[in-house]
């Protein structure tokens, strides 16, 4: 059973059939937020056996597909009833905030952005870390029943949110893996190039530019390349830009655990161990923009639901997607589409200074936290955890509404079979002057970028905006890491304090695990780094 | 039972509940159930080190919560308290004085790091210290030679240490210190295999550990070291992404 707040498909919907004033608006709204505010879970007549599942609205497969994991968990449990609460995005994150502090927080919430923060999180949610160890007792007579719980995802949840290195405790199990690829106007895509197979390689990709506008310049309509927003182009162009600066990402790694450290490669750029001038960072950009030719006009500002209505309207040749939305937008157009795998360089000279492909096993996932609430049925979420994440749970969950599967050995339905996450070559993505992880860096590229990519717009124009400003975005940048590394230091240090005694006061919590050892090199390794950003920035960059 | 049996049999859970507030951050608990505690304390103890180490974390926090801390740590470690409790409190002192003030002074750091490994050199927290006392040794000296003389004369006392965790963060620190500064790979490479060797507890450090093991033996020319620590890795993390890069290391090897 899917429990919507009534009106919040109205409001979530792009287009209206009846144009309304201002004032209905704004008291349609008003209505929405109270009922909303008035039917939440809390509000509904729940049995003493009622767990509740949020989730971010999205695509009603997705929710489909929870509904048929919770009918065949209740069918094996009577007496327990599953509810899925679906939030919209842009309050979800206001809205999880009041139902914690409020205590009516469901016992099952999914994971969005960057909230709670560590402190909250360790609050809030259950650690599952001890569980991870187990076997997963709903895989039993499976592929994967002597496996410990956390080696059956497929991602392993060694990323945030469902693993939190600071608290070094796993939090959340993914539902589904999340990748992104180009979805073609098949029928558009043969008339541009003469072929109804999309590019292969970004030499491919790049040869849509001016097959795009020399078809523009014979039909009235215009078409554009890429429909894209600013969460799917800016990823997009990111990878191009990426590509060339791989090597340079493995050479100038002062430490080389092949993890992406983008503060650390931020802080290679203020030292001078890289700069914009690298000929692979110019080579880089000037790829970004050639390939920002086939995006729509301001598509910097574009949001997905604009993107989409492009390629809905057959006014784009490929539309960037991610595996959660692919199959409803197939399933949308009147249009045969094919789907694309991303733009690789294939050879000289775009290829000389790329490692290959990069690994997409952490690229994303949907994560559920397990919430501490006061219903006592922490023990029944745990178990419905267990079965959605087992192998025949995945199997239904992904097969009812074709997703990726976050599980092992679950079979990949076809359909999605062009999504699945490659295991690529390079292990993270290239060094990016202004990383969008990082939100001053992001802000900053944002500033600069119609320079790269505007109608007038070079490298040269780019790099002379960029240049008399990277050096205090990455002081900045640095001072707010910083500034965690003391916040996260505070705690850290008061919690050894408290596990060094409760671990020596009772040595069975040592036996199974030493947290306090584990947090501790935890430790040693975040500040090494803070000290090598303290000595790097001790110096003023050179000129 | 004795009053003063029953009196302790009663203090010990409920220092415990403060102790795990702590563990799971909630530092508002942990400080209410700490100072009520104290009020039972003759002397310093550990109520008062429980509640200093939650008023550093306390909203909003600020410099005046940090020096009546301090102001409660001293005490400790100049009462009557078993030698572990004050040799933590001075430790802890140490750690403040670098991380908890918003007016970091690494030198005072340093003096109590060394007051603590002269005055209980046997102690957890000394041991634990020596690594701590690397990392502000090695950012204070000014030349290579000096931040390398600094990691050779501290080792020399990491063989005695009794603490398997202290070795271990010794070695991690040194390892990551030694590529930080760009002082020598064979020396971080080593340094790192001491680590490994210690066996390390975090999932997260120890795939890190091998990466980089794997990843400077290959460069290094260690073939043998290479290969086998690639193999760990693919073992120990089969769906680390940064196993196909390794592999691709490997059969460059070949």
């Amino acid at each position: 059973m899917t429990s919507r707040v009534p009106g919040f498909t109205q409001v979530g919907r792009i287009h209206s059939p009846h144009r309304c004033q201002p004032w209905q608006s704004v008291l349609a709204r008003l209505v929405v937020m109270l009922l909303f505010v008035g039917s939440g879970p809390t509000s509904q007549p729940v049995s003493a056996m009622t767990l509740r599942l949020a989730v971010v609205q999205t695509h009603p497969r997705v929710h489909e597909a929870y509904d048929q994991v919770a009918r065949a968990y209740e069918a094996l449990h009577p007496g327990i009833r599953i509810v899925q609460i679906s939030v919209p995005e842009r309050l979800y994150t206001a809205w999880l905030t009041t139902q914690l502090i409020g205590g009516t927080a469901p016992e099952i919430v999914e994971a969005l952005g960057a909230r709670p923060n560590d402190e909250q999180a360790a609050r809030s949610f259950v650690a599952l870390t001890h569980e991870m160890r187990q076997p997963n007792p709903y895989n039993q007579g499976t592929l994967l029943e002597r496996l410990p719980w956390r080696d059956t995802f497929v991602d392993g949840l060694n990323e945030f949110p469902a693993f939190r290195a600071v608290l070094m405790d796993v939090y959340g199990v993914s539902s589904t893996i999340v990748t992104h690829r180009l979805l073609y106007n098949r029928p558009l895509l043969e008339r541009v190039t003469g072929s109804p197979e999309p590019p292969r390689t970004m030499t491919e990709l790049l040869r849509l530019v001016p097959l795009v506008e020399a078809f523009n310049a014979e039909q009235p309509q215009r078409v554009v390349g890429i429909a894209a927003a600013r969460e799917t182009g800016r990823p997009l162009l990111d990878g191009i830009l990426t590509t060339q600066t791989q090597r340079l990402a493995l050479e100038t790694d002062p430490i080389s655990t092949l993890r992406p450290y983008v503060r650390n490669q931020i802080v290679g750029l203020y030292r001078g161990d890289w700069t914009l001038d690298d000929e692979s960072v110019r080579r880089g950009l000037n790829l970004v923009r050639e390939a920002s030719r086939l995006f729509q006009p301001g598509f910097e500002q574009a949001r997905s639901d604009d993107a989409l209505f492009y390629f809905l309207q057959g006014r784009a040749l490929a539309l960037v997607t991610s595996s959660i939305v692919a199959e409803g937008v197939k399933t949308g157009v009147r249009f045969p589409v094919v789907v694309g795998t991303w733009p690789w360089p294939d050879n000289d000279p775009i290829g000389k200074y790329t490692v290959g492909p990069v690994a997409e096993l952490t690229s994303g996932a949907k994560v559920l936290h397990l919430l501490r609430t006061e219903t006592g049925l922490q023990a029944q979420a745990l178990d419905f955890l267990r079965f959605l994440t087992s192998l025949p749970g995945q199997t239904r969950f992904v097969q009812s509404c074709e997703l990726l599967p976050a599980v092992l050995e679950v079979p990949v339905q076809s359909v999605m079979t062009p999504f699945q996450p490659l295991p690529g070559v390079m292990p993270y993505p290239g060094l990016h002057p202004t990383p969008a992880a990082l939100p001053l860096c992001d802000y900053l590229w944002n500033k600069c970028l119609d320079g790269l990519t505007g109608p007038t717009g070079s490298v040269e124009k780019f790099l002379d905006r960029l240049k008399p400003e990277i050096t205090g975005v990455v002081r900045l940048e640095i001072d707010r890491a910083q500034r965690d590394t003391r916040v996260n230091a505070a705690r850290q240090d008061a919690t050894l304090a408290a596990l060094e005694i409760l671990e020596r006061r009772q040595p069975s919590r040592r036996e199974k695990r030493s947290k306090f050892d584990e947090l501790l090199e935890y430790q040693t390794q975040r500040e090494t780094i803070s000290a090598y950003w303290t000595a790097s920035l001790a110096i003023p960059p050179p000129p | 039972m004795t009053v003063l049996a029953a009196v302790r049999a009663h203090a010990e859970p409920d220092l415990d509940t403060g102790w795990t507030a702590i563990a799971t951050l909630d530092f508002r608990s942990a400080a209410a159930r700490f100072e009520q505690e104290r009020a039972g304390e003759s002397a310093p103890g550990e109520a008062t080190y429980g509640y200093a180490l939650a008023l550093i974390n306390l909203q909003p926090r600020s410099e005046a919560r940090w020096r009546e801390a301090a102001g409660l740590l001293e005490r400790v470690a100049a009462s009557g308290s078993d030698d572990h409790l004050r040799a933590g409190a001075l430790y802890w002192l140490a750690r403040g004085a670098e991380w908890h003030s918003t007016r970091p002074d690494t030198a005072l750091a340093e003096r109590y790091f060394v007051m603590l490994l002269d005055r209980y050199p046997d102690d957890l927290f000394a041991e634990l210290g020596l690594g701590k006392l690397l990392m502000l040794r090695v950012g204070r000296a000014t030349t290579q030679a000096a931040r390398l003389h600094e990691i050779a004369s501290l080792e020399g006392r990491v063989k005695s240490l009794r603490s398997s965790a202290a070795r271990r963060s010794f070695h991690l620190a040194a390892g990551a210190l030694c590529l930080y500064e760009r002082l020598s790979e064979s020396e971080a490479l080593r340094h790192l295999q001491a680590a490994r060797t210690e066996g390390i507890a975090a999932r997260e450090v120890l795939g890190d550990t091998l990466a980089q093991i794997a990843y400077f033996a290959h460069r290094l020319g260690h073939r043998e070291l290479a290969e086998s620590t690639m193999k760990e890795f693919a073992e120990g993390f089969p769906r680390d992404p940064r196993n196909s890069y390794l592999r691709h290391l490997r059969e460059s090897l070949r």
